[in-house]
Order: C-alpha cells, then sequence, then structure tokens
C-alpha cells in the first residue's frame, strides 16, 4: 500500500516536471468548452444543464486518455528503466496500481479545472446540481476506464505511437459498441444474447444512463469490472515482458 | 502445483487473460439480469424514484390486475432509443410486481408478424407501427385487466411520454383497482363538455382529464336543482345561472359541499366564441364569490413582469419577439409549496387572468395556492379586450410591487348569499320534488366550507396547456403546463384523495437561463422606448414627405420646385438617420446578450488555458532565477 503512494506520488510529480502536461490540459480544457459552446450549442439552448458539455466527453478522452495512457510503461520499457523499476523492492501489482492512479489523478485534474462550466450554468439559472454531479463522476470513472485499457496497451509495445494507436481503437471499440450502426450488423446473424452482451459494453450506453443523475449498480460494477480486468491484463503484460 | 510450474509463463499468462474476460463477460452478464433497479437517484426531483403516492396506490390493490406488455423485437431494433425505454418499462413494471405483494401479474409478449401474439395485440387494440415497407407492423404498448375485465391500455407507448411514465402506469393501475369515481357536478358558461350543439363538438382536453378520475354530469345553467349525489362541483365560467341553481349552489357549499370555481374576468376563448356579442368576457357570480368574502377585481386583468410569456407580435410589418404581460407562465416560485395541490405543479400558464382580493367581514379568509410576483400591474379588460397592443402594454408596464392572487382556498364560515331563504317561484315555474326547502335553510356554514377559487378560465383551454403531435397517425398529447393537473389536484383534494397528486406534476422541469432572461427584460423596457420615439418619427417624415408630393401634383407643377427638392432631400437623409438609428436600438437589444455568450465563451475556453500558461511561466522564470543566482554564488564560492 506505500509503494503504491509513494510511486503514484512520484509519477504524479513526474506530469508536472514536462510542459506536456500543460500542453494536454489546455488542449482538453480548450477542447471541451469550444465543443460545449460551438457544437453542443450550450447558450443558444438556453437550457441550464450541462448535457452539451459532457455530451462530447466520450469523444474527447477516446483520443486524449490513449494519449496519456500510452507513455506509462512504452516509456519505462523503451529507455530501460522499467529494469530499474523491476529490480526496486516494489510488486508489479504496485507499480501497475502507482502508476495507473497517478495518471487518473492528472485526469481528475483536467476535469476539475472546467469548474468555470460548472459556476456558469449556475450563474445563468438553477441547474440540478445532483445530476452535474453524477455526470462529473461518472466522466471521471470513464476517463479512469479508457485509461486501464490504455496503459494495459503501453506496456505490451515499446512504441508510443503504437500504443496510442491500438489504444484509441480498442476505446473506439467500447464506445461505439452501443451505437445502431454497430448492432444492426451483429443483428443480422448474431444470437440475441451476443447482440445484448455487446450493447451493454457500450461506454455510451452506460456514461449516458449516469448523466441523466442516476447511479444505478450496473454502471458501477461496468466500469468497475472493466478497469479491474484491464489492469490485471496490464500486470500480466508487465510481467510477462519483464524478462524480455 | 507443480503442474503450473511446468507450463510455460507465456501459456500461463494467456490463460489468465482468457479467464479474465470470462469473468468479465459473465460479472456484468450477471450484473444486468440481476440487479434491477439498485440505484441512487440524485436528481433534484427524483425523477428515477417510485413515488409514495405509487407505492400507497400499488399496496391498496385488492384484486388481482395483470399487465401485458407487448414489445415486439423488430420494432425495438429499429431504434436503440426505443430499446432502453422498453428496458426501462419492464424493470418498472417488475418493480410494481414487487411492491404489489404479487397483486400485479407481468406477462410480457413479443408479437412478431403472423402469430398468435399479434393477434392479441390486435384484439387489445394496440397500435402497430410499420416495420418496414413490406407492411410488416410492430407494437409497443401495455394493457392492463382486472378481476372483472376493465380494461386499460397504452395504444403505443411513446418516448416522448418518457418522463409521465410513471404517472401513466400507475393511473392505469389505480383506475383498475378502484371500484367507484366520485361524481362531479360540472356547471359551465362556455361549452367545455362538448356535445352536439357545439361547433365540433369535442370537449375541452382538460374535461377528458377530469373524467378519467371522476364521473363527470353536466348541469345547465338553466338547471333549478343539484341532484343529492353529488361529492364535488366543477363552476367554470358561470354566466346566467338560474336564482334557483343559485341558491343550490349556496347550500350546497354551505352544507360542506366542495366546489372548484373558476372565474374570469375577462375570457379569451368566450369572446372570441361570442363574436362581438356584448356581455362575452367576464363571469357573472360575483353574489356567491361575495358572499364567500372574495372579491374579482372588477374590470381588471392581472399583468406580470416577471411570469410574462414570450410572443411573436407584427412590429411595422416585422416579426418581433416580445414579451406578453397578460399571458404568464407561472413556475413554483408563484405557487403554495406547502399545499398538496401545488408543491409538486411545476408550471401553469395563465391568459388574462382576473385578481381576487379577500373582502373583510364575510367570516371568511384567503390562502392564496397561485400568486403573481411582486412585478405585477392592474391592467384595464379594455386594453387587453379586441387587438391588444403587447409592445405597449410591456412599455407602459408599472411594476405595483405587490403579489396579486390568482388562485386561493377560501377558509371560514361564511353566511348565504340568499339571507331571505329560498328564491321564488317565478310564474309558469313549478316546485321540483328535490328542491331545497325553505325548513332545511342553512343562513351561515357551520364549519369550515370547502371552495377554491381561480381567477382564469382560458387557462383550462388546451391552446394554453398543452401539444398535440402525431406520430404514426395517431395523436400525442404532450402536456408542457400543468393546468389540467392543478384541476384535477383541486378536486381530488377537495373529495379526498391524494394518492396520485405527488405523482401528477413529475414533469422534468425545464430549466432555463434565467439570468440570460432577466438581462434581455432589461435591455427590451430600455429600448422598446426608444425605439417607439424613433418609429413615431420616421411615420411623421414619411408623411410630411408624402404631403410635399402630394402638393407637387396637386398643384400641377411638373418639376419640384428648387426648394421643396431641397426639403425633399432633408427628409430622405433624415429618414436614413432615423431608420439607421431603429436599427442600432434593434441590434442594441440582441447586444448585451451577444456580449455575455462572448464573454462566457472566454471564460469557459481560454480563461483557465492563459491562467495555466502564465503559471508556468512564472514558474519557468522563478526556476531560471534561483538557478542563475546559484550560478553566481557558486562562481564567488569557487
Amino acid at each position: 500500500m506505500r509503494n503504491i503512494a509513494i510511486i503514484a506520488k512520484r509519477e504524479f510529480k513526474g506530469y508536472f516536471a514536462t510542459p506536456l502536461a500543460l500542453v494536454f490540459i489546455v488542449i482538453f480544457l480548450a477542447l471541451t468548452g469550444a465543443f460545449a459552446f460551438y457544437v453542443g450549442g450550450f447558450f443558444s439552448r438556453g437550457n441550464a444543464d450541462l448535457t452539451s458539455f459532457f455530451a462530447y466527453h466520450p469523444w474527447l478522452f477516446l483520443l486524449l486518455v490513449p494519449a496519456i495512457g500510452m507513455r506509462l510503461w512504452a516509456e519505462e520499457r523503451k529507455s530501460g528503466t522499467i529494469e530499474l523499476l523491476m529490480t526496486l523492492p516494489v510488486s508489479t501489482l504496485d507499480a501497475v496500481l502507482g502508476k495507473y492512479l497517478a495518471a487518473w489523478a492528472f485526469c481528475g485534474v483536467a476535469l476539475a479545472l472546467t469548474f468555470p462550466m460548472w459556476i456558469t450554468v449556475n450563474v445563468l439559472g438553477s441547474p440540478d446540481n445532483g445530476v452535474i454531479f453524477t455526470s462529473y463522476i461518472g466522466s471521471f470513472v470513464m476517463a479512469g476506464a479508457f485509461l486501464a485499457i490504455s496503459a494495459c496497451i503501453s506496456a505490451m509495445t515499446k512504441n508510443q505511437v503504437i500504443a496510442f494507436i491500438i489504444a484509441a481503437t480498442v476505446c473506439f471499440l467500447f464506445t461505439m459498441s452501443g451505437a445502431q450502426l454497430v448492432l444492426n450488423f451483429f443483428q443480422a446473424w448474431a444470437p440475441d444474447v451476443l447482440v445484448e452482451a455487446l450493447r451493454s459494453m457500450s461506454f455510451l450506453t452506460h456514461f449516458d444512463a449516469v448523466t441523466r443523475g442516476v447511479i444505478d449498480l450496473k454502471d458501477v460494477i461496468f466500469f468497475g469490472s472493466l478497469i479491474v480486468m484491464w489492469l490485471f491484463l496490464n500486470i500480466l503484460a508487465v510481467e510477462i515482458n519483464k524478462g524480455r | 502445483m507443480n503442474f503450473f510450474a511446468n507450463i510455460d509463463r507465456g501459456k500461463l499468462a494467456g490463460l489468465s487473460a482468457v479467464l479474465a474476460v470470462v469473468i468479465f463477460l459473465s460479472v456484468n452478464i450477471f450484473a444486468n439480469t440481476t440487479f434491477r433497479g439498485l440505484e441512487v437517484d440524485l436528481t433534484e426531483e427524483k425523477l428515477f424514484t417510485l413515488s409514495d403516492g405509487t407505492r400507497d396506490i400499488l399496496k391498496s390493490i385488492d384484486e388481482p390486475i395483470t399487465v401485458r406488455l407487448f414489445v415486439s423485437k423488430r420494432l425495438v431494433e429499429l431504434n436503440s432509443g426505443h430499446a432502453t425505454y422498453a428496458d426501462r418499462i419492464r424493470q418498472l413494471l417488475e418493480r410494481y410486481v414487487d411492491i404489489s405483494g404479487g397483486k400485479i401479474k407481468l406477462e410480457l409478449y413479443s408479437p412478431e408478424p403472423f402469430t398468435d401474439e399479434e393477434d392479441l395485440a390486435v384484439a387489445f387494440g394496440l397500435q402497430g407501427v410499420p416495420l418496414d415497407n413490406t407492411g410488416d407492423l410492430g407494437y409497443f404498448g401495455l394493457v392492463a385487466t382486472n378481476s372483472v375485465d376493465k380494461m386499460e391500455r397504452i395504444a403505443y407507448l411513446s418516448p416522448e411520454r418518457e418522463s409521465f411514465l410513471e404517472y401513466d402506469l400507475s393511473k392505469m393501475i389505480f383506475k383498475l383497482s378502484q371500484n367507484k369515481k366520485p361524481l362531479v357536478g360540472l356547471i359551465a358558461g362556455l361549452p367545455i363538455a362538448g356535445g352536439p350543439r357545439v361547433q365540433g363538438g369535442q370537449a375541452w382536453a382538460f374535461v377528458e382529464q377530469v373524467r378519467e378520475f371522476f364521473d363527470v354530469t353536466i348541469l345547465n345553467p338553466t338547471d333549478r336543482v343539484i341532484p343529492g349525489n353529488i361529492d364535488a362541483l366543477l363552476i367554470v365560467h358561470p354566466k346566467g345561472l338560474s336564482e334557483h341553481l343559485m341558491y343550490g349552489i349556496d347550500q350546497f357549499v354551505l352544507k360542506g359541499g366542495k366546489a372548484l370555481v373558476y372565474v374570469d374576468e375577462n375570457s379569451e376563448i368566450d369572446v372570441a366564441m361570442a363574436r362581438g356579442r356584448g356581455d362575452a368576457g367576464p363571469s357573472d357570480f360575483d353574489k356567491m364569490l361575495n358572499a364567500w368574502g372574495v372579491e374579482l377585481v372588477e374590470g381588471k386583468v392581472l399583468g406580470d413582469l416577471e411570469g410574462a410569456r414570450r410572443v411573436n407580435v407584427n412590429l411595422r410589418g416585422q416579426t418581433a419577439v416580445t414579451d406578453y404581460v397578460t399571458w404568464l407562465s407561472y413556475l413554483p416560485r408563484n405557487f403554495k409549496s406547502d399545499d398538496a395541490i401545488t408543491a409538486d405543479l411545476q408550471r401553469i400558464t395563465l391568459a388574462n387572468a382576473g385578481i381576487l382580493k379577500p373582502l373583510d367581514g364575510k367570516g371568511t379568509t384567503l390562502v392564496p395556492l397561485i400568486q403573481s410576483s411582486p412585478q405585477s400591474m392592474e391592467i384595464d379588460v379594455a386594453k387587453v379586450r379586441a387587438n391588444p397592443d403587447v409592445v405597449s402594454l410591456f412599455r407602459d408596464f408599472k411594476p405595483s410591487g405587490k403579489r396579486e392572487i390568482v388562485a386561493a382556498r377560501v377558509l371560514g364560515t361564511p353566511s348565504t348569499a340568499f339571507p331571505d331563504g329560498p328564491p321564488a317561484l317565478k310564474e309558469g315555474e313549478t316546485a321540483l320534488p328535490d328542491m331545497p326547502k325553505a325548513e332545511d335553510h342553512l343562513a351561515k356554514a357551520d364549519k369550515d366550507i370547502s371552495v377554491i377559487v381561480v381567477s382564469d378560465v382560458d387557462m383550462l383551454h388546451e391552446q394554453f396547456w398543452m401539444q398535440s403531435r402525431q406520430l404514426f397517425g395517431q395523436t400525442f398529447n404532450v402536456p408542457f403546463a400543468n393546468n389540467a393537473d392543478f384541476a384535477v389536484n383541486s378536486l381530488e383534494n377537495l373529495s379526498g384523495g391524494t394518492a396520485l397528486m405527488s405523482l401528477r406534476a413529475r414533469t422534468e422541469a425545464v430549466r432555463s437561463f434565467t439570468y440570460v432572461d432577466d438581462v434581455r427584460k432589461n435591455a427590451e423596457r430600455q429600448f422598446r422606448d426608444k425605439e417607439q420615439q424613433l418609429a413615431t418619427q420616421i411615420d411623421n417624415i414619411k408623411t410630411e414627405l408624402a404631403e410635399l408630393l402630394n402638393r407637387e401634383q396637386a398643384g400641377g407643377e411638373l418639376v419640384i420646385g428648387p426648394a421643396d427638392k431641397a426639403k425633399a432631400e432633408e427628409y430622405r437623409h433624415e429618414m436614413v438617420r432615423l431608420r439607421k438609428e431603429l436599427r442600432d436600438v434593434q441590434y442594441e437589444l440582441r447586444k448585451d446578450i451577444d456580449d455575455l455568450d462572448a464573454l462566457l465563451k472566454f471564460i469557459n475556453i481560454a480563461a483557465i488555458p492563459l491562467l495555466l500558461g502564465a503559471i508556468a511561466l512564472v514558474w519557468l522564470l522563478i526556476g531560471r532565477a534561483r538557478r542563475a543566482r546559484r550560478y553566481t554564488l557558486a562562481k564567488h564560492e569557487g
């Protein structure tokens, strides 16, 4: 437990040693704001809610979170520091969790810095702050899910670019699996159980449910089990590659 | 253990990975089918939590009720929104089954074309929806029956009514579990209950809504007797009631009868239907109201700046949007929040409402249920009766600072409006057997009366609270205000039931940018004056110019004199200038809001990034300075 905290702290500080983190946060903030106002029509809709703000989060995370996740392990493997890390008296589990938590906390910081949106909507009208609260939680947890996928894939390759592309693709599949386009394709031949399972794997479906203002146990289990599974795969990937 | 030690690490990892994925899938499939309705509802109005009203209804069921849900798979597949909605309905019904302790039975059907299940759906009168161009139909509806085969159905579960889902379902159950509806006597000065003599013959939608929960019997204004079996009176725009009927109402109320009364000082609907007949507009009920200690202020309607609705008006040939201060849209801040009737309402719309005031010395008090904002004003009826000038009403508005009453409960023990007892029979009238007798005359109520008075009749007409949408050739009514709910709530409250009340108004509240509205209203108040002046000036110049040209032509001169020419030129210049100024003013109307839009965009898109950039820069400079100092120190020491 202590080891996890130490690693997480070190990693988290590491983000701010380079301007990369700053650039990431700036891009994220500018895009969320711009999407909400220009694409979602936040102001012209005149509704005191943040629907137009949260609606684009899955798509922004789809590109930005793999960008954070890609360097988690690939960089260490390329520079060889992974060997150093593994000689330290920490278990693979500690390292995986520490790195993951640091990156997730970083996503949390980026998300928290969108607070002017929340202030704005409260000045303009009286929104349902319960809904906004669950939406933020949902957005944060979804970022965590994207991140777990990205971290695991980062551990499988030395090349950050490849890690990014594969991670973004897998995240895309998880996001799109609930879309009608995809389901229609499967409905033609696959059994109902599979189609239903596919639909229930969609980030969009679960995120939409949360942004209504309801936290359902099913959604909690989905995101929780997804994160645990990918972190487990992440540990396996690190272990396998230890010797190579 | 040896076995694991012997196999290859890579194979072991692969095996674990497969196992992890399998566990992940099974956990989620298990969760999806097992954990239903385990959720935390964090919305302010608890939109997704079963209300106490539903629980009460479900627990009070005596006889078993069967609910059949028809969902065609192919129909649902066409639209993923339908799939989610169908899931929600099924889950909700499953919770109904749980709470009812098995009194409700749920049966699921998936009617596909040319099956028995489709025949069943058709037999129950469900609405078929074309699946594709082959003419195959899909079904998405609900039928509930009780033990005596009374049936309630929703022919098509339109997702547009999703926010009313619980209400619709609970209402079905409630109606099936109820043995007998209370009887409401309807007295109306307008043809609201429909009938062959009325053009179109259709009853107003709110009457249909009342009929869902009450049996309604129509009393004509000329009737002389109120039947003894009536549980409550619904009186709408009373006009020309016979003296005997008035006396009947008087005694009915004093003896504890319930009454919901809608009166008006200017009923738009009445005026429109009368087509110029002189007496149209106000109700004629002052005698009774005054006896109950209520005054409907004569010749005035209520204006309210805060509650004004936005309407399109034709302004000098152009369509403009402005606030119509006598068409009001009232929100919870206008309602009594701790009265069961109004507690859960979201919106009430009014059109030319009257103003109610308490009268002293009648032994009663008024408890307001709906009140105006302090930004209110008494407006002369004459100004709104024919072709109201919406813009000038807005421009000339002077808020009184008083909150006026639109709807109120009347409490207390008033005296009769007929101190001399029952009105005498006129010539040619014969006594009816169940007419109130002189010896039963009650001069003063001995316990609190149950009366609710509302000062607007137009609010009951569907054009002010409901939208109809066409879908698959069927009409769906989607209320945008709770006007009918207020009526049903009041009747239900007066006659003692409350179960459905908490449910009725659970619409998803439309939350708007109130701040933007305020900014806009301020700007408009400032500029409409200016606009008016400029418009008048332009009109004047136009007339003068026209006169000048006419004079020239009348004088028979073919060539315009140099002086006139100069003058005409001057007028044209002036007109161009004024027009530009008017445009500027109209632009100013938008400017404050556009500025706000721009400011918010800046704050939410650029402000934090800029701030972070600045902090990073300062950090960098401090770091550099520190390093430089360290370097100098080192050199000195060195």
